[in-house]
């Protein structure tokens, strides 16, 4: 079993004190938007959120071209890791943004481009989960997983320009909203700073969650194979 | 003209970062309770693989 390192010790550490930073600026430091009040402050967080979701499949789609090309189980490990952790960052994005919806469109969910989109990203990304479950060969497994990741991938940049291609009500962050954007604020210097900092605490933070999932990966996997061996035994 | 005030949001953006901050602690906390279950799965191979 892999030992923890001091650099995911002191990660552990800034994470949280990070996190509790972006909690201050959120609530003490980001000003209140005038036309949506307070559910705007969910931004920061719905934001950080959807971007660590988005990111943790660009790397399951890199740790599938990495275990085509290598062939070591270790980039496979790293995918699901990564694939799990996308699904369960997209999820509350989706949920704090169906939130915050409530007030602000008088619904909580429509179907809109960029809803639409990423609930295609998110049940593209369960259905590798449950796929690779029905395959028991484990080296085909990973194959089959790393073809699937890279082409699932194909739904994370058409979420992200769903804004932008499709007449939509979702307000875009970088640039203006389309016509029929609803939402749409002008950004203070602060609440950019808040922006950014939540962006980067979530980062931090996903790269520990990510280094624990795949240890907890890497054990599991050492368990199914010694149990593997004991059967073979009897 | 009298600036209006901003509508009362304030329950949406608890219930905003309940979720947001509560989905976090959860999935850590699944973290551990599987990462505990595969320690003991794993003390069990021990015991059964110690040649007796």
């Amino acid at each position: 079993m892999q030992p923890r390192p001091t650099w995911i010790r002191v990660l552990e550490i800034v994470a949280v004190v990070a996190l509790l930073g972006a909690l201050g600026m959120v609530f003490f430091y980001a000003p209140m938007e005038r036309v949506m009040g307070q559910v705007q402050r969910v931004f920061y967080f719905h934001v950080a959120s959807n971007w660590i979701g988005m990111l943790s499949f660009a790397i399951a789609a890199l740790t599938g071209i990495a275990y085509l090309v290598s062939r070591k189980e270790k980039w496979d490990r790293l995918q699901v890791a990564a694939v799990e952790l996308g699904l369960v960052f997209s999820i509350m994005g989706i949920i704090s943004g169906s939130i915050w919806a409530r007030p602000i469109w008088n619904t909580w969910w429509t179907w809109d481009p960029r809803l639409v989109s990423v609930t295609i990203m998110v049940l593209v990304y369960f259905a590798y989960l449950m796929l690779r479950q029905g395959i028991e060969d484990p080296e085909r497994r990973a194959r089959f997983a790393a073809v699937y990741a890279i082409l699932g991938f194909l739904s994370v940049p058409l979420t992200f320009f769903s804004i932008r291609l499709f007449r939509t009500i979702h307000p875009q962050v970088i640039g203006k909203g389309g016509p029929g954007a609803q939402g749409t604020f002008d950004m203070t210097p602060e609440m950019v700073h808040t922006l950014i900092f939540s962006v980067v605490t979530y980062t931090v933070l996903y790269v520990v969650l990510l280094w624990h999932r795949n240890r907890l990966e890497g054990l599991r996997r050492e368990i199914e194979r010694r149990k593997a061996r004991l059967e073979s035994l009897h | 003209m009298t600036p209006t005030a901003p509508p009362n949001t304030t329950p949406f953006l608890i219930a905003g970062y309940v979720v947001l901050l509560g989905g976090i602690v959860l999935y850590v906390l699944t973290l551990v309770l599987r990462y505990r279950q595969a320690l003991a799965d794993r003390r069990f191979l021990d015991e059964i693989e110690r040649p007796q």
